[in-house]
């Protein structure tokens, strides 16, 4: 008899936590299975991008106008899929990186060919996720 | 005889102006894309949309008289201009998706930080102005509304 409680109370926690765990998924974003940064994408994003678009950046700026660690599970899909039409703009303008960045770290420059690349991957991301 | 000059002079620069010709964004008030007309959106919303963006965000734009004298005109014309190029409320309907997702996003920025409407529109537009509790419904209505294209 004893047995038999602990089991159904054990039961029930797993049921409960299962459910718990299913009701937090909900909250965040549907898109994590269908976003996807490819390699050579990665690599352009690491050097020019992340200096000041993550969540632990001192920049505040541009903390908050993008986190790339947020991409994928943190923002909601509307927001990423906005993110992504703003990465697409900046770069069309040729905005991002700053100058004023690029004079201390030429290094982090994107090259056209780069830029082009990154636009061309932002747009299509943002229409997969829009679908 | 100086005094004539003069007074000719100040006429010639007045009226000259209003000799030159200019390209005024046309009313159209074909509401087939239009936003309110096509979504639910809370009166409140959709008032404050109506009396603060659609005139310069709108195909439905309210000329004012001054609109018509050079060269306040010119600056009305341009920010009609440039206002309906960024974000036109009268195509709405004729967005992508993730255009709209784009242009809320825009629009909850810009209000937020109090960049749009554009402080020169006060001067005759006092209506227009957005409390900072306006400025919070705007902003969360343009974050439910573009959650609400996704789900």
């Amino acid at each position: 008899m004893k047995k038999m409680l602990t089991l159904s109370a054990l039961a029930l926690s797993a049921f409960l936590f299962m459910n718990f765990n299913t009701s937090s998924d909900r909250n965040l974003n549907t898109n994590s299975n269908k976003y996807e940064v490819p390699e050579d994408i990665q690599t352009i994003i690491d050097k020019s991008c992340k200096g000041c678009h993550v969540s632990d950046s001192k920049n505040e700026k541009g903390r908050k106008k993008l986190s790339w660690d947020k991409m994928k599970d943190g923002y909601k899909t509307h927001e990423v899929i906005a993110k992504l039409m703003d990465i697409d703009e900046v770069l069309k303008e040729s905005a991002m990186p700053p100058e004023k960045f690029l004079a201390k770290y030429p290094d982090k420059n994107i090259t056209k060919e780069d830029n082009k690349k990154l636009q061309k991957w932002a747009k299509e991301m943002a229409t997969k996720l829009s679908e | 005889m100086k005094k004539k000059i003069i007074w000719g002079i100040i006429l010639l620069i007045i009226i000259v102006p209003q000799l030159i010709p200019v390209d005024k964004p046309e009313i159209d008030g074909d509401k087939s894309n239009d936003l309110i007309t096509h979504n639910e959106i809370p009166e409140n919303i959709a008032n404050m949309l109506k009396t603060s963006c659609y005139d310069c965000h709108s195909n439905q734009t309210v000329y004012p008289w001054y609109s018509y004298v050079a060269p306040i005109s010119w600056l009305v014309i341009r920010d009609v201009k440039v206002g309906r190029k960024e974000l036109n409320f009268s195509n709405w309907e004729s967005l992508s998706k993730m255009e709209k997702a784009k242009v809320l996003d825009d629009i909850s920025e810009e209000v937020e930080e109090a960049e749009m409407p554009m402080p020169i529109y006060f001067i005759t537009h006092s209506n227009a102005k957005l409390s900072d509790a306006d400025r919070e419904a705007l902003v969360n209505w343009s974050g439910k509304f573009a959650e609400s294209l996704f789900e």
